[in-house]
């Protein structure tokens, strides 16, 4: 867990405990998973998903799929975690260390929805997620399957 | 308020602990929390995704009873305590669950969040026309009792260290103060007086190593200088009490001589009177007849004449107007044997006369005749101080060097002595006893000469006269008698 991330945990957990609520509520809190609106790929199941972001191999015909990872805000960054990868926040961090030390793929962490979008839309085989909300009203981008939802 | 260095060391340990180890609690609290609180997520996070990639990728979905026996095992296989299957079309939940739980309607994003004690989560089922929820949950009770497990023993772990740090600082605090209470107490002796007292420590702290030898050598010093002032005070004590009896002397000596001059005079002038007196007397007693009237007054006024005479020779002698003095080397202890001989003669057998005389002796410039006179008179005062008579005479004769000046100078004498236990003098008759015509016995028996006339003859030998006296114990008197240097020129009498 790098320092910053850290530091940004240790201020959330702090203002948890100052005021009871673990994390801002959204109007549709409903995650769903995008790509490109050219692209390719139709769906990927929840086992595809899973190793696609442990930085393992997953293909899509003959083209291999690029993961990027959405850290737009807090509950997106917690809910990558939970239903996602399905991991604690420092299991997979361990991870994607080793990961790098091997010299494997790691997905690449964008700071925002529309950053990402941007990105999907130069790369057909490139897949992320984003509120249903951004992904529905962005022609970029297209909803491919829910990944969560409160 | 004034505390030991144990006291204060033992404080400040205890105030640094009582402001550290609550944060250190709260720190390692907070690690095993999380640490735990990872573990608990991570482990139910991927058991609920396995169940949830088996239900995509089985056949589960297709049948409520496979769903409902899917469920029960995944309570059973886990800390699962809720779980529910959610389609368009059905709930199934299983049995094996808490009956009273129901679906809060949220995600529990980290440990703990829902605050009820189960951890929830609903991860979506997607199979190709057909989706599902799956919804989980999970008892947080073990992990929170394994938190509460080690908290207590990290707050155990941390109660051990804090009697060990407050031990450890009592003790440090002891073998720092040990040897400075060591140092006061000795330092406390040394103020007392006792200046052996050493101020070494016994200490493995270099620092008070070195404090208590410098003290050390400041105690040598002081020591020395107390030493020295002690010396110099006695010195100066002696000094003042040579000055008084110097002074003492000096006025009596004064006062002797006064009276000495005025006795002299008078003596001389009685004499000059005396003279015809008798001249006349011896002639008119020849020109009578024996037996002519007038004659024995005549013989009465010669004999008083004469009586008066003597007197006279006794005052001049005392005011050392004697003539006749024959000053030489001679040896004292002839004089004394002739002189106790002659007393022999006049003492009554109740005095018992002890002469106790150092052989040989140096010789000493004196008058012979009137060396036995001094020692006559010296023991006719003795003889008279013995109640009725009684009593013992000791007559002593040595070789003394005095060295330091007091009450004589300094050089070689011969100190002639007299002690007798008679009824000794009080420090008022010593005053006066040398006075001419002083004493202490009834008008009519006695001169008040004998002393004086001692004193007289000792000036004209250069002596000086010691008196040791104590009321009811005796009396003792010691003529200092300077020894003749041999090729010295022989001395007159002194004026």
């Amino acid at each position: 867990m790098s320092l910053a991330r850290r530091l940004r945990w240790t201020a959330r957990l702090l203002l948890a405990l100052a005021l009871g609520h673990a994390l801002p509520a959204r109007a549709d809190e409903r995650l769903v998973l995008v790509v490109a609106t050219h692209s390719p790929i139709t769906t990927l199941s929840s086992k595809e998903l899973h190793k696609l972001y442990l930085g393992l191999a997953v293909t899509v015909g003959e083209r291999r799929v690029r993961p990027l990872r959405n850290d737009a805000d807090e509950l997106m960054h917690q809910v990558f975690f939970q239903s996602i990868v399905s991991m604690s926040e420092p299991a997979y961090d361990r991870r994607m260390l080793a990961q790098a030390l091997q010299q494997g793929v790691v997905p690449p962490l964008l700071g925002s929805t529309n950053a990402v979008f941007d990105h999907l839309a130069h790369d057909p085989d490139a897949v992320s997620f984003a509120w249903a909300t951004d992904a529905e009203k962005d022609p970029r981008v297209r909803v491919i399957r829910l990944l969560w939802r409160r | 308020m004034k505390t030991s260095i144990t006291t204060r060391i033992g404080t400040v340990v205890l105030a640094l602990h009582a402001l550290l180890l609550p944060a250190l609690y709260f720190g390692i609290g907070l690690i095993v929390q999380r640490s735990h609180a990872d573990v608990f997520v991570q482990h139910v996070r991927t058991y609920a995704r396995n169940l949830a990639e088996e239900l995509e990728n089985g056949a589960t979905l297709d049948s409520p009873q496979r769903v409902t026996d899917f469920l029960d095992l995944a309570i059973a296989h886990g800390d699962g305590v809720y779980a529910e299957l959610l389609d368009d079309q059905r709930s199934i939940r299983s049995t094996l669950g808490v009956a009273s739980l129901r679906w809060p309607g949220r995600n529990d994003l980290d440990f703990g969040a829902g605050g009820d004690g189960v951890h929830y989560l609903a991860l979506p089922v997607a199979r190709p026309g057909h989706s599902a929820e799956l919804r989980l949950g999970f008892d947080e009770g073990p992990t929170r009792a394994q938190i509460d497990r080690v908290e207590r023993h990290v707050l155990w772990a941390l109660g051990v260290y804090l009697a060990l740090a407050l031990a450890l600082a009592l003790l440090f605090g002891h073998q720092l103060s040990g040897p400075i209470v060591q140092l006061a107490l000795a330092a406390r002796r040394i103020a007392s007086g006792d200046y052996v007292q050493t101020l070494q420590l016994a200490s493995g702290v270099r620092e008070l190593h070195d404090v208590g030898h410098d003290l050390e050598n400041m105690r040598g010093e002081l020591v020395g200088v107390n030493q020295r002032l002690r010396e110099e005070i006695a010195e100066r004590e002696r000094a003042e009490v040579r000055r008084h009896e110097l002074e003492a002397r000096l006025r009596h000596r004064q006062r002797v001589e006064t009276i000495g001059t005025l006795a002299g005079g008078i003596a001389h002038e009685i004499n000059n009177a005396l003279l015809p007196i008798m001249l006349l007397a011896e002639s008119a007693l020849d020109e009578l007849p024996p037996g002519a009237p007038g004659r024995a007054d005549l013989a009465a006024i010669l004999s008083s004449a004469r009586r008066a005479k003597e007197i006279v020779v006794k005052v001049l002698t005392f005011s050392r107007e004697a003539s006749g003095a024959a000053m030489e080397p001679i040896d004292p202890g002839m004089a004394v044997r002739e002189a106790m001989r002659l007393f022999a003669l006049m003492a009554p057998s109740t005095v018992q006369v002890r002469l106790q005389l150092a052989e040989p002796l140096p010789r000493v410039r004196a008058d012979a005749a009137m060396l036995v006179q001094l020692l006559i008179n010296l023991c006719t005062n003795a003889y008279q101080a013995m109640p009725e008579g009684n009593g013992e005479l000791r007559v002593s004769l040595q070789h003394e060097r005095v060295d330091s000046a007091g009450a004589v100078p300094a050089g070689d004498y011969v100190v002639l002595g007299t002690t007798d236990n008679g009824h000794g003098m009080s420090p008022a008759t010593m005053e006066r006893i040398f006075e001419p015509f002083f004493t202490t016995r009834e008008v009519g028996r006695g001169t008040g000469l004998g002393l004086a006339v001692a004193h007289g003859i000792a000036e004209a030998f250069n002596a000086t006269i010691v008196v040791d006296s104590e009321l009811g114990v005796g009396s003792t008197f010691r003529v200092y008698l300077p020894v003749a240097q041999a090729g010295a020129p022989v001395l007159g009498v002194a004026s």
